[in-house]
């Protein structure tokens, strides 16, 4: 018996494909589109297509002409649903109310299943994260230590721990040693697994549509986190976040036994409450850019705004899009790699605008953004001088040398 | 008899394609990711936000307001047509139903300049990239459809007696001649292709609105 296309489908990815209405406002914010403008690679053809198989295999059209698709189009669609970014956008804008951040995954999912992706070097993922515990394939030893801040105390157990995450830890340390400085500020007694434990969290294979692994991981890491008596699981990716709170409980098969939190939400809570003050002020004009799965994944988006308003002399401007609506940097989809130009493209159109806005600096919450725009603004003119948000706040709080 | 034959196989179809998707969605998996069970407003309260998310369109609404201005209006009238060209098809209505017919008299007159006022909103922005082929067959459709019923009712008026005779007829399998017009003839035939290409959405738009709003209420 073939494999059929609802397959691997819920009841709700089921409704939304049916949903779509092919208005096709999401082609004015996808920022595939922006920069290539191929309608064939768009939201509303992605599922229209995938609407065509379902209709040729599993409908009254099957029964008449044969359940054949064309090896081409399936190849095709393999492709633009691989080249998108999973920023979610499009499913914001969407009349019609499709999730989209949740849904290409899955169709993801379906092609690696039919042995058709995923594409380039994330064929390899799950089986460097099997060997080093993250998709980079970095020494897990070299995980904490290039950038871990000096005498910095890690708890055994404490109801309050901190993931660092893979990207961050090996692709934007400036971020995660500002994540950890701040805590320290805090003066919170925090924990967190040791390197070789520490694995990634599931994400890249998620989005991937490599399902395999995540159980395994999930449980692994949940349990870790449960045996060190942790109430609050801080962490500053947004996607390790995003798949934290609203994907590990699928794959743990209940409720967490912890909260997941994301480091601006505890740095607010801290100024909020007199553990973290900030005596210096700052006066830059600062042009903050929402994560896609922090802002449209999680709805954290008053709370990093909130702590850069906290800093004295700091003038807060915007991108034209932000909030829910934000322009993902590139980065996304762990496409970066495969698409890059695409993924350049789009990190040189936030580049632009913030630029054009007149901003000192731009405030990236993300450790693929922060890879993503810093490699974006090579070989090109317009420069904007990028800082995470935490890396930003520990500057501030411990001076330039932090 | 063609136009007979026709309506039996159109029937026949959308009969299967519903059989089917039922069928489909049935078997799917209905198992949802935890984050959307337990989050939220409470139960009662979520309904009613949703339920008007739904009639009015509120997400159009948010993201492209001279657009929701044609949808809202063409779905609106579309539904009240439908619901006036009820009488032809049920007998024993009740009386109250006039109102919904007079509702729905208004309605065949906006719903051929909201269509067109869509195209012109769409155009206005791309032409080429804006307009998917498939909407655009189906607007062009909709405007056939409802300038041929317009010109029924105000220019060359049926006979309600007639066209009701043989629409019941083909249901009741009491089979009535085809009322003697080329205009009905017309507009009945592309209303059974309307039927054949009804968008999926008219029935799962709802459901996957009213999900979104969830969704959007998530925080963590
Ligand atoms: S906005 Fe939504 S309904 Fe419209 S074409 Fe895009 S995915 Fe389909
Ligand atoms: S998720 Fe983002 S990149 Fe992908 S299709 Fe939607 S808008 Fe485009």
């Amino acid at each position: 018996m073939k494999r059929t296309f609802t397959e691997g489908l819920g009841r709700k990815e089921l409704a939304e494909i049916k949903a779509c209405t092919q208005c096709r406002e999401c082609l004015r914010y996808c920022p595939v589109q922006e920069v290539t403008g191929r309608v064939e690679i768009s939201p509303s053809e992605k599922i229209r297509i995938y609407r065509d198989f379902i209709e040729r295999t599993e409908s009254l059209r099957a029964l008449i002409t044969g359940r054949d698709i064309p090896e081409q189009l399936l190849k095709d669609f393999t492709r633009a649903v691989f080249e998108c970014t999973t920023c979610g956008v499009c499913g914001e804008v969407c009349p019609a109310g499709i999730d989209t951040q949740r849904l290409w995954p899955l169709l993801r999912r379906e092609m690696v299943k039919r042995g058709l992706g995923p594409v380039g070097g994330q064929a390899e993922m799950p089986e460097v994260i099997r060997n080093t515990g993250n998709p980079y394939n970095q020494p897990p030893s070299e995980r904490y230590r290039p950038w871990f801040p000096d005498e910095t105390e890690i708890a055994e157990k404490a109801e309050v721990a901190y993931y660092v995450g893979c990207t961050g830890a090996y692709q934007a340390q400036p971020m995660v040693r500002g994540d950890v400085l701040i805590l320290k500020a805090i003066g919170i007694e925090f924990t967190m697994l040791k390197e070789e434990e520490e694995v990634c969290c599931g994400f890249p294979l998620f989005i991937t549509g490599q399902h395999e692994l995540l159980e395994g991981l999930v449980k692994r890491l949940v349990d870790a986190y449960k045996n060190k008596g942790v109430k609050e699981l801080v962490c500053s990716c947004p996607c390790c976040v995003n798949m934290m709170a609203k994907d590990w409980p699928f794959y743990y098969g209940k409720e967490l036994p912890f909260k997941i939190v994301h480091v601006t939400q505890y740095a607010l809570k801290a100024i909020k409450t007199g553990k973290l003050r900030i005596d210096h002020g700052l006066e830059e004009r600062l042009i903050y850019h929402d994560p896609c799965y922090l802002s449209r994944g999680v709805g954290v988006i008053k709370e990093p705004r909130d702590v850069l308003r906290s800093i004295p002399g700091v003038e807060l401007i915007e991108f034209d899009r932000w909030g829910r609506l934000s322009r993902c940097c590139g980065a996304g989809g762990a496409a970066r790699k495969v698409f890059h130009d695409n993924a350049v493209a789009i990190a040189r159109l936030s580049i632009d605008e913030a630029c054009h806005r007149g901003a000192d600096r731009l405030v990236l919450s993300c450790p693929a953004c922060y890879e993503k725009v810093n490699d974006a603004m090579k070989d090109y003119p317009k420069k904007v001088r990028i800082v995470d948000i935490m890396e930003l706040l520990s500057e501030i709080i411990y001076g330039q040398n932090a | 008899m063609i136009v007979i034959v026709i309506t039996y196989i159109v029937l026949i179809i959308l009969y299967i394609k519903g059989v089917m998707n039922v069928f489909l969605l049935c078997r799917a998996d209905s198992k949802e990711s935890i984050y959307l069970r337990e989050k939220g407003y409470p139960a009662p309260l979520i309904y009613l936000i949703s339920f008007i998310d739904v009639i009015f369109f509120r997400r159009l609404f948010r993201i492209n307001k001279p657009l929701w201005l044609g949808e809202w209006l063409f779905h609106i009238s579309f539904l009240f047509v439908i619901l006036a060209h009820l009488r032809f098809l049920l007998i024993g209505l009740p009386s109250w139903w006039s109102h919904i017919v007079c509702i729905g008299k208004y309605g065949g007159i906006v719903m051929p300049f909201s269509l067109v006022y869509i195209l012109i909103v769409r155009a206005s922005i791309d032409w080429r990239r804006y307009i998917s082929p498939g909407n655009l067959f189906l607007i062009l459709l909709l405007i056939l459809i409802s300038l041929s019923g317009l010109f029924m009712r105000y220019i060359n008026r049926m006979d309600i007696i007639d066209v009701k005779a043989f629409v019941t007829g083909i249901f009741t399998f009491n089979l009535q001649p085809l009322p003697d017009s080329r205009v009905f003839v017309f507009h009945y035939l592309l209303g059974l292709v309307l039927l054949l290409y009804l968008p999926s959405h008219v029935m799962t738009a709802p459901i996957t609105v009213a999900e979104a709003r969830r969704r959007e209420e998530f925080r963590i």
